[in-house]
């Protein structure tokens, strides 16, 4: 059998992943709750993919979906504080200030998979790092890096949240020149005290390189860039904040446990550095029950900002944002008259938010079940 | 074959049913264990020879089903088959008559109870009223005994009196009469079957039931109650009272008798109110002297029921640690698993194999996880056993040297069937079936090329149509591929399940 | 006389930390002074039970542990170890010395000359089912040194990965596949192949056969003799199977509680052991002839910890022959004759040594 191209190597190579794939569809199929989670998520796949056809942007708003179209003609009929039920017009009905229900929950599927999706991966992707460093290099980096996370662990997450959205200035000065001559410093030591070989010294030339123009460009002509923070990016910053402390923990267990298998250690003895170590054996096995976590996290943070929202910490009324929406309708909860004629304004909101975070989990339970065996039939 | 067998296995058949297929794990196993003897169950992984054993006890894990044969317990002229009996006939079979011990003997002991514990445990299941019945007896004994002192010491006192005048000599008989007669009265009798039922109760209460334990709190109660009653009764009798000095001083003496229970009484009932109900023993706490009648049972406050059975198991544990040859068994009946080595471990594992006298004990691998030197005493121990309870024992194993070295026969399993069965001298120096020559030549010797079987263990999800050893037996005929050999006698008391001998 | 490896005095313990700042409070003494020199060429078997050592001190030798003390002098040519002895018995501490352990002694390496010496020393780990990478196909697994230290890569590293798969004995089929889709046999096998696939010099062998079927063992023997003779290797064989040390080795070591207690030929140790431990251990091993039964076990009692060895020579609450001398100094490993080298007060005695 010879290999004619590395096009045929790979596709051969990939075979009996692909064949453990498959293995792992078929369990998820026979689960009827990993079905229903991932038609859930799927439906809100579609949804919001579909966003521009199924609510179309309204032409006022010249292009920017992230506006809700207030309906004028009502606001100017009733006033603001009385939402109306569904209508033809207004399929889902309009809340206390006349935002369409239907056009905000449908762009509102973009704004949660943006929430769920941005903060999980930069919590997973920060936790992960300090979580494996902690634990494959052990002794005071560990005590050190996880007395780090205790600390922020030991704050409610919540209100260590609304503080930190609270706190934010509203813009963020970046000055670019200092954050390259930083980072250049940094990489350029690590190269300089680890890695004395050729490629070493490659890297190294290429960082004193990016130093010297950044210290001249801070010196001369720095680069300041006002990052101007939208209310909602100050709540994914916050919760992105807040939770990676968890994955660290995760990560730092499993890390613990594979480090201690034979086979680390004979890739050790194969002459592999640390770093490859790492990343090819250390973390292909134990990550997936970060994965699992991270699909429930999903869910946990849409509600986390949901309920950020309601406090009145999030998005600006008029950002299609589940969590905003039933925010708004608060005045319908506290309000006896008021609650059932106009229940369309959280219900609806709210069986948005209910059904994404079950889809998730539900998902994730999946994920849990089918990686399961697989992991005992090694 | 069935001559004077404990355990017979006919044709069984076990079924895996897993995600990969059905595992065919054993294909009509036939297998025997004598009376007093040890059978050596030799194979390679794969060959089904734990599956085996674990049918014997009925403990095969699902997804494994028991799909065809028989079992057949042979006990004092009757037998039974296990594949038949119900589930509490199981539970009572597993642990007396046949008990079974395992590879790793740390991870067959629970971490948080001590040996002492541990051993126990299995003794309170099967032998609690035979236990009970020896405590009662010796407390019985130990009371008499001491009566007996007494009585005697009174006798004696009562010899040495010399009195003068008529009417004391008459009264000196009359004592000594009834001194003797006190005397000849003292037998051990039986507890009769009410008392029996209370000391059941007490024991069965105290050791597993709340509900008892509850149940005894309110007869203690009740009685106190009545102790109360009767008490006030007196008292206010007495109170009103008046006479003349001497009936005067009787009375006084009453009174203080009547304080006296009072007292008794109020700590007795401080002590019910705050303690639980199940730490509460009925004679404790008496500073009154004489005996205190709470139950059917009349025993002196310092005759603890339950400190005189739990006297009573912590001996038999005691016993058992030292039939294993452990050094110091009461230091190690209270030590914790983790501080046990290897060796004292799988010994102790033992002691609680044999802690009810089993008829037939199976030893899955025992020495396969502990260094050699360990094995030598633990195989040591073994033979020991065998020679002094007459159990039986299978002994499951892959090292032949050990087969060797101490068993009676040994039986040979291939890919879950038994291959050969026969005397370990007749087996080592005529091995008939082509496997078995086959793992003889593969034990190494210096200076001799390493010899090995050709081939590898087979998988059993789709296992091989006729004889399941073919493909790797140099004597293979076409009969083989198509035909599976019967398990017959060739020579008196070998079996072999070949065609080249018949098996057709 | 050629050695490939020498140790000397060498020690590595395990702390254990207690105590309120989780301080030092003991050591687990794995390895106390072994020394021992490995010939080129040869298998040498290091027999001992659990505890005594042996897996810490292959690992050691390998360097995947820090020792604490001694040196391990790998691939010294001849003449500089004449130097290096004399240097060590005139002038323990000269700078010139002390360039020479540098140089030789790798138990001084670190960095970027470990990762080189790497490509020189090989381990095959016991249990072939944890110490292949689940989650990798074979043929990343052989090609796995290949890559990490940039000895081939691409056609190259494929090229040598199939060749050293076919020459312990599995097929092209086997590089795309994952190793729990093999038997226990192939997968030891595929760690074979991962060992050798650098060409090293020498190969620790740890306890390779323990883990698989008896069926299968002798395949792997007669293949590790085999490669043996065809790559010039160098085997360190670390087993408690005293038989197959018996048949596989040319010179055997005998480890107890970290020390070292006998090591000669494979002859002499099994036929005329001299050590009281080397012989109860040998007489313990069952023997596959039943006409030859013991009454006895040849040793009582259990291994000692340890963390807390006893004083003196190791083995003395349990040996036969032990002396009041033996239960104050540890007794030094000196030559019984015909490089036989004992380390008991009541052989040196017996033999006026």
């Amino acid at each position: 059998m010879s290999l004619k191209s590395r096009w045929e190597e790979f596709k051969i190579g990939m075979r009996p992943r692909l064949a453990e794939w498959r293995f792992m569809l078929k369990r998820m199929r026979q689960s009827n709750l990993a079905l229903t989670g991932l038609c859930i998520i799927l439906g809100f796949v579609c949804i919001a993919a579909l966003a521009p056809v199924l609510a179309p942007i309204p032409a006022a708003n010249r292009g920017n979906p992230w506006v809700i179209p207030q309906d004028q003609t009502i606001l100017q009929l009733i006033g603001t504080n009385v939402p109306t039920p569904p209508t033809v017009e207004h399929i889902f009905g309009t809340t206390y200030l006349q935002y369409d229900l239907y056009y905000g929950c449908i762009w509102g599927t973009i704004t949660a998979f943006r929430v769920g999706l941005t903060v999980v991966s930069i919590s997973l992707i920060t936790g992960l790092i300090i979580g494996t460093l902690a634990a494959f290099y052990g002794g005071l980096i560990d005590e050190a890096l996880m007395r780090f996370t205790d600390i922020i662990l030991a704050f409610p997450g919540l209100i260590l949240a609304m503080a930190i959205v609270l706190a934010f200035p509203a813009a963020i000065p970046l000055n670019l020149s200092e954050l390259f001559m930083g980072i250049s410093a940094f990489f350029l030591l690590i190269f300089l005290g680890l890695r004395r070989d050729r490629t070493g010294a490659m890297w190294a030339l290429i960082f004193s390189v990016i130093l010297v123009f950044s210290v001249l460009s801070y010196l001369y002509h720095p680069f300041i860039f006002k990052w101007n923070l939208a209310k909602l990016d100050k709540v994914l910053i916050a919760l992105t904040l807040v939770g990676w402390p968890g994955y660290a923990r995760l990560i730092r267990g499993e890390v613990l446990r594979v480090k201690n298998e034979d086979f680390v250690e004979a890739s050790k003895a194969a002459g592999s550095s640390d770093f490859r170590t790492i990343t090819r054996h250390i973390l292909p096995n134990s990550i997936y029950p970060v994965f699992i976590v991270a699909t429930l996290d999903i869910g946990s943070v849409i509600l986390t900002a949901a309920a950020l929202a309601f406090i009145g910490i999030g998005a600006p009324p008029n950002y299609p944002d589940w969590g905003q929406i039933v925010s708004s309708s608060q005045f319908v909860i506290t309000n006896a008259t008021q609650i059932v004629r106009n229940f369309n304004t959280f219900f609806i909101p709210g069986l948005f938010i209910a059904l994404f975070v079950v889809g998730w989990n539900l998902l994730g339970d999946a994920l849990r079940d089918v990686l399961d065996p697989m992991l005992r039939r090694r | 074959m069935s001559q004077a067998s404990i355990v017979e296995i006919q044709d069984l058949e076990v079924k895996f049913y897993t995600y990969a297929g059905v595992v065919e794990a054993l294909d009509g196993v036939n297998l025997f264990v004598r009376e007093g003897e040890i059978l050596g169950l030799v194979g390679e992984t794969g060959s089904g020879k734990s599956v085996t054993s674990l049918s014997i006890m009925r403990l095969v894990p699902p997804p494994g089903i028991i799909e065809g044969g028989r079992i057949i317990l042979r006990e004092s002229g009757k037998q039974r088959d296990t594949l038949t009996m119900n589930e509490n006939s199981i539970r009572q079979m597993r642990g007396k008559d046949i008990a079974m011990i395992f590879q790793e003997p740390r991870a067959y002991l629970n971490p948080v109870y001590s040996v002492e514990n541990q051993i126990s445990e299995v003794m309170l299941v099967h032998r609690k009223v035979e236990l009970l019945e020896n405590s009662i007896a010796s407390v019985q004994k130990k009371l008499i005994d001491g009566r007996k002192t007494v009585l005697e010491k009174q006798k004696a006192g009562l010899d040495k009196e010399n009195p003068k005048g008529e009417k004391e000599k008459a009264e000196l008989a009359k004592r000594r009469e009834a001194v003797e007669k006190k005397l000849g009265g003292l037998t051990t009798k039986p507890p009769s079957d009410n008392e029996m039922a209370s000391y059941r109760r007490l024991v069965k209460a105290e050791l597993y039931w709340p509900a008892e334990r509850a149940r005894q709190f309110q007869k203690k109660k009740a009685k106190l109650e009545k102790l109360k009653a009767e008490l006030e009764k007196r008292k206010s009798k007495l109170e009103g009272k008046k006479g003349t000095g001497e009936q005067m001083a009787k009375i006084n003496k009453q009174k203080h008798a009547v304080m006296a229970w009072y007292g008794y009484y109020d700590r007795q009932y401080a002590e019910l109110m705050r303690v639980e109900p199940s730490q509460f023993n009925m004679d404790r706490g008496s500073r009154i002297k004489g005996t205190i009648r709470t139950s059917a049972m009349r025993f002196p406050a310092r005759f603890n029921r339950k400190r005189q059975f739990k006297a009573e198991v912590q001996k038999e544990v005691v016993k058992v640690l030292r039939s294993v040859e452990i050094p110091d068994p009461e230091r190690v009946a209270r030590m914790y698993p983790h501080e046990l080595s290897g060796g004292m471990a799988q010994r102790v594992i033992i002691a609680m194999a044999l802690a009810c006298n089993p008829r037939l004990l199976i030893a899955d691998e025992p020495t396969t996880n502990l260094d050699v030197t360990v094995q030598a005493q633990i195989l040591n121990l073994v033979k020991t056993l065998k020679k002094n309870l007459g159990s039986a024992i299978l002994y499951i194993t892959h090292d032949l040297g050990v087969v060797a070295q101490s068993c009676d026969r040994v039986a040979v399993m291939y890919a879950g069937n038994v291959v050969e069965n026969a005397d370990v001298f007749e087996t080592f120096s005529n091995p008939l079936h082509p496997y078995t020559r086959a793992l003889l030549d593969s034990i190494p010797r210096p200076g001799e090329p390493f010899k090995s079987i050709p081939g590898i263990v087979p998988s059993l999800i789709n296992p091989l149509k006729g004889c399941r050893f073919h493909d790797r037996c140099s004597y293979a005929t076409e009969q083989c591929l198509t035909g599976k050999p019967k398990f017959i006698e060739v020579k008196p008391d070998h079996y072999v399940a070949c065609h080249l001998y018949g098996g057709s | 006389m050629t050695s490939l490896l020498e140790l000397r005095q060498l020690k590595k313990y395990y702390p254990i930390y207690g105590g309120v700042f989780k301080r030092r409070v003991a050591s687990v003494r794995a390895v106390d002074g072994v020394s021992i020199s490995v010939e080129k060429g040869e298998c040498f078997g290091l027999v001992g039970e659990s505890g005594c050592g042996k897996t810490t001190l292959g690992k050691t030798v390998l360097r995947l542990l820090r020792p604490d003390a001694g040196s391990i002098y790998f691939g010294v040519p001849p003449e500089v170890t004449e130097q290096i002895n004399r240097l060590t018995k005139k002038e323990p501490r000269s700078p010139a010395l002390r360039r020479l352990r540098r140089k030789y002694d790798i138990a001084t390496y670190a960095g970027m000359d470990l990762r080189r010496l790497r490509r020189k020393m090989q381990i095959v780990y016991q249990d072939p089912t944890t110490s292949l990478d689940p989650r990798m196909l074979v043929k990343d697994v052989v090609a796995e040194s290949l890559n990490a230290q940039g000895i081939a890569s691409g056609e190259g590293a494929k090229k040598m990965v199939m060749e050293i798969l076919e020459r312990v004995g599995l097929s092209e089929r086997t590089l795309f596949r994952f190793p729990h889709e093999f038997s226990g046999g192939q997968r030891q096998r595929i760690a074979i192949a991962r060992a050798l696939v650098s060409r090293p010099e020498f190969v620790i062998l740890d306890e390779p056969t323990s883990a698989v079927d008896v069926s299968v063992r002798a395949q792997l023997l007669n293949l590790f003799q085999d490669l043996q003779k065809e790559f010039g290797l160098t085997y360190m064989f670390i087993s408690h199977d005293l038989s197959i040390v018996e048949c596989i080795s040319d010179r055997v070591g005998i480890m107890y509680l970290g020390k070292i207690v006998e090591y000669s030929s494979t002859d002499q140790i099994f036929h005329t052991p001299l050590h009281p431990y080397s012989q109860a251990l040998i007489a313990s091993v069952p023997i596959p002839d039943p006409t030859k039964r013991k009454e006895r076990a040849p040793l009582t009692g259990e291994v000692p910890s340890p963390v807390n060895p006893p004083l003196g020579c190791r083995f003395h609450p349990r040996c036969p022959l032990a002396m009041d001398i033996c239960k104050k100094q540890e007794p030094p490993l000196l030559d019984a004759g015909n490089g036989h080298f004992v380390a008991c007060y009541a052989v040196s005695q017996s033999t006026g040594g």
